[in-house]
Formats: C-alpha cells, sequence, structure tokens
C-alpha cells in the first residue's frame, strides 16, 4: 500500500515537473503578447507589466486545461483583456478627465497631424470610445500585424466576425477623427 | 448635392467596403470633381494614419526586469496541479445529480424486506405497498407456502422459489390470472386469508382412507319368461 500511494505520489510529482517544464516554453513569448494586449487598453508600461505578470500568474495556475498552445494564447490575450479592462474600470473618472482635455486641431494636413503627439491621444480616446468587441479585434489587429485569422483563432470566433468588426471599427475611428484634417468642407 | 453623398462613401471606400457598382461611380465622379478628390485623398490618408496610430499604441517590449520579476512570483506559486481544477459550483451541481442518480438506481435495485412466515392476521390485512400475494397451491402433503411477491408468472413448474429475501411465487402455467384474482381479493380484504390459511392447513392433512366393504351383488329372481325369452331351451331362434 505504501508502495503504490509513494508510486502515486511519484507520478504526481513527476507529472507536476512535465506541468512546469511546459509552461516554462509558454514563457518565452506569451509575456509580450500578453503585455502588448494590455498596453493596447491602459497605454501605460508600468501598468501593462502588472496586467501581464498577472495574467501570467493566473495561467500558470490553471495551466492544466491550457496546454494546447494555440488554446493557451488565446487565453493569456482574453485574460490580459479583462484585467486592463478592470484597471480602466477602476481608475475611469481619471482616464474622462484625461481625454476630455485633449484639444482639437482643425484645419491641418494629415500627415503633420498624424505625426503629433495630440494625433495618438487622439486615435486612443477614439479607440476607448469604441463598442469592446470592435477595440478587441482592432488591439489584437494591431499586435505583431496579426491577420484575421490568427485574431479569430485567439477570440475563438469566425473569421468572418472579425472580418466585419474590424471594418466597423476602422470605419468609425476614421469617421470620429475625420475633423481633425477636414480641410475644406464637401461642397 | 451629389458631393454630399459621395462624402458619406469616402470612409468605406477607403476601406475598400465599398460594393463594386459603387465605387465606379464615386471613382467616375472624383475624376471630375476637384473637391471630392481632394477628399478621397485625405479619408484614404487619415484611415492610414489611425492604422500606424494603433499599431503604435501596442508596440513595445515589457522592460528588461520584467521577465526576472514574472519568474520571481511563478517560483512563489506552488506547482501546477496535474488535476484542472473545476469551478466550483458546476462540480457541486454534478455532484448532486451523481448522487440523486445513484440513490434512485439503489432504490430500484434494493432487495425488499426478506421473507418471513406470514401469519393468518397479517394475510388478513396485508400491506398497502406489498406486491400482489399469491398463494402457492402445493402438493397434498405439504405446507402451504409462504406468501410471496409475484414474479417470473408463466413459469411452467410450481416450485417455490427461496430466494432470499425477495418475494416470489411461481404459478402452474395458465393458473396466472387466477393467482392474480386471489392476490387482489387478498389485498382488497375480500377474502378472508387467515380462513383460507386454515383452510389450507386443514386440507393439507393426510386424507383418511377407508377400506372399502364390497358386499356381493343381490340380483333379484328374474321371471322365467324373463330368463328365456326364445323358449324353454334358452336358445334363441
Amino acid at each position: 500500500m505504501d508502495a503504490l500511494a509513494a508510486s502515486l505520489a511519484g507520478t504526481a510529482v513527476s507529472n507536476e515537473n512535465a506541468l512546469a517544464r511546459e509552461f516554462d516554453a509558454c514563457l518565452a513569448d506569451c509575456p509580450k503578447l500578453a503585455y502588448r494586449v494590455a498596453l493596447g487598453v491602459l497605454r501605460n508600461t508600468a501598468e501593462a507589466e502588472d496586467v501581464a505578470q498577472e495574467a501570467m500568474i493566473r495561467a500558470y495556475r490553471n495551466f492544466a486545461r491550457l496546454r494546447d498552445r494555440e488554446r493557451f494564447r488565446g487565453w493569456i490575450a482574453r485574460t490580459a483583456w479583462r484585467l486592463a479592462l478592470d484597471r480602466i474600470r477602476a481608475a475611469g473618472r481619471r482616464e474622462k478627465r484625461e481625454t476630455a482635455a485633449l484639444a482639437a486641431v482643425p484645419h491641418a494636413e494629415v500627415e503633420a497631424v498624424a505625426a503629433s503627439r495630440e494625433f495618438e491621444r487622439h486615435v486612443a480616446g477614439a479607440m476607448d470610445a469604441l463598442p469592446e468587441k470592435l477595440r478587441q479585434v482592432m488591439v489584437l489587429a494591431a499586435i505583431e500585424g496579426y491577420n484575421t485569422r490568427e485574431v479569430a483563432s485567439l477570440l475563438e470566433i469566425p473569421e468572418g466576425t472579425v472580418r466585419s468588426r474590424m471594418f466597423l471599427a476602422r470605419k468609425q475611428l476614421a469617421e470620429s477623427l475625420r475633423w481633425l484634417v477636414k480641410s475644406t468642407p464637401a461642397g | 448635392m451629389a458631393c454630399e453623398k459621395y462624402s458619406g462613401w469616402m470612409t468605406a471606400a477607403s476601406l475598400g467596403g465599398l460594393p463594386a457598382a459603387d465605387q465606379a461611380e464615386l471613382r467616375a465622379h472624383t475624376a471630375g470633381c476637384a473637391r471630392c478628390r481632394e477628399e478621397w485623398e485625405v479619408t484614404a490618408s487619415l484611415v492610414a494614419a489611425v492604422d500606424r496610430s494603433v499599431q503604435s499604441l501596442v508596440e513595445g517590449e515589457p522592460s528588461p526586469q520584467f521577465a526576472a520579476r514574472l519568474r520571481a512570483r511563478i517560483a512563489e506559486e506552488p506547482a501546477p496541479s496535474a488535476w484542472p481544477t473545476l469551478p466550483w459550483p458546476r462540480f457541486a451541481a454534478a455532484a448532486l445529480v451523481a448522487a440523486a442518480v445513484l440513490i434512485i438506481a439503489l432504490s430500484i435495485r434494493a432487495p425488499h424486506q426478506p421473507a418471513t412466515e406470514v401469519q393468518p392476521a397479517a394475510n388478513a390485512q396485508p400491506r398497502a405497498e406489498q406486491q400482489p400475494v399469491v398463494t402457492e397451491r402445493t402438493a397434498p402433503g405439504q405446507p402451504i407456502a409462504a406468501p410471496r411477491v409475484a414474479g417470473n408468472h408463466g413459469r411452467g413448474d410450481a416450485r417455490v422459489r427461496h430466494r432470499e429475501p425477495s418475494f416470489e411465487v411461481l404459478v402452474p402455467k395458465g393458473q396466472l390470472s387466477a393467482a392474480l384474482l386471489l392476490s387482489e381479493g387478498l389485498n382488497e380484504g375480500a377474502i378472508d386469508g387467515a380462513q383460507l390459511v386454515q383452510l389450507s392447513a386443514h386440507s393439507a392433512q393426510p386424507l383418511e382412507v377407508k377400506e372399502l366393504a364390497i358386499a356381493p351383488l343381490a340380483l333379484p329372481a328374474a321371471p322365467e319368461e324373463a330368463a328365456s325369452p326364445a323358449g324353454g331351451d334358452g336358445r334363441l331362434r
């Protein structure tokens, strides 16, 4: 009986070691994915690192059911997204103040406006105003140039859904920022 | 008026989301309208600038210390469990369902109370939950079988199966209906079970066989003409 118990314990230990080794392999690229997703939401490097670390710790605790590599990456991306949104919501008032303080830059050339720091802040504000589903595909598509198939795999949704959300997100962003560069009204 | 209409198409056209016919119409219009051509170019530039800006929002690498901090945090954690952790509410619900199924299955398969000798009084007032009770017709000289729950109907033998602790009576082939009628009568009180058992006990006693005393047959004297109808010599003619 003792031998059986020892054998079972040994098997459990060896399984746990195997899990730890597998997780170690995931540490090569997944923390960067989590960091970039969080950065896309938070736009703050320190906070993005905190969120990425928390996402990786949670992944480590649940690694037994996340061993499939593709599923793991999708899980990490979604978890980092949720954790980042939680942080945004916690600091909701501060974020609104910063967005309201943005100044308009009317009647300017597109390239000049786009190169400015202000334009990025406006784009960030417009991203925040997007519905969450549209914003999520925009952020993931922007990371390392993920194509629609990869984004669909990360979010576990159909490719067609990703394409339509991408179109709507880009259209809304462009239309909401149109006033920045509209030098001459349409006649 | 036409320019307003095409202005609304600009963003979709820049994103390649305009139907082919509309795209061709817009292209034809901008070829002859400088304002709309400029607006289209501005819109296309804006879309490209927004895309670049969104990409710049997610550009960047974690700091060099990030990996070390992450490994230190992971080292503080216990090793990952080899078994997936079940969400507690779902696990609890599954356990409850499994327990309920197990209980039902056991209650269906659970044996009834062991068979006991049924006293006449008990037969007179059978328990409501008891299955139809039939009394076994046994061979003369054997005691009547204890009432048992009917089962294995249609079997061709009349053996009483003492399979503890179930109640079972095997009835002779073709007598199932009669046995069930008797059982029903007993259950409803229409038949006095006690009296039935007493009668059965009496019938089980060996019959007294008396020697038959056969007296010689006394024939009455026949008349002469009746004895020899054909004549006096007794021969037929």
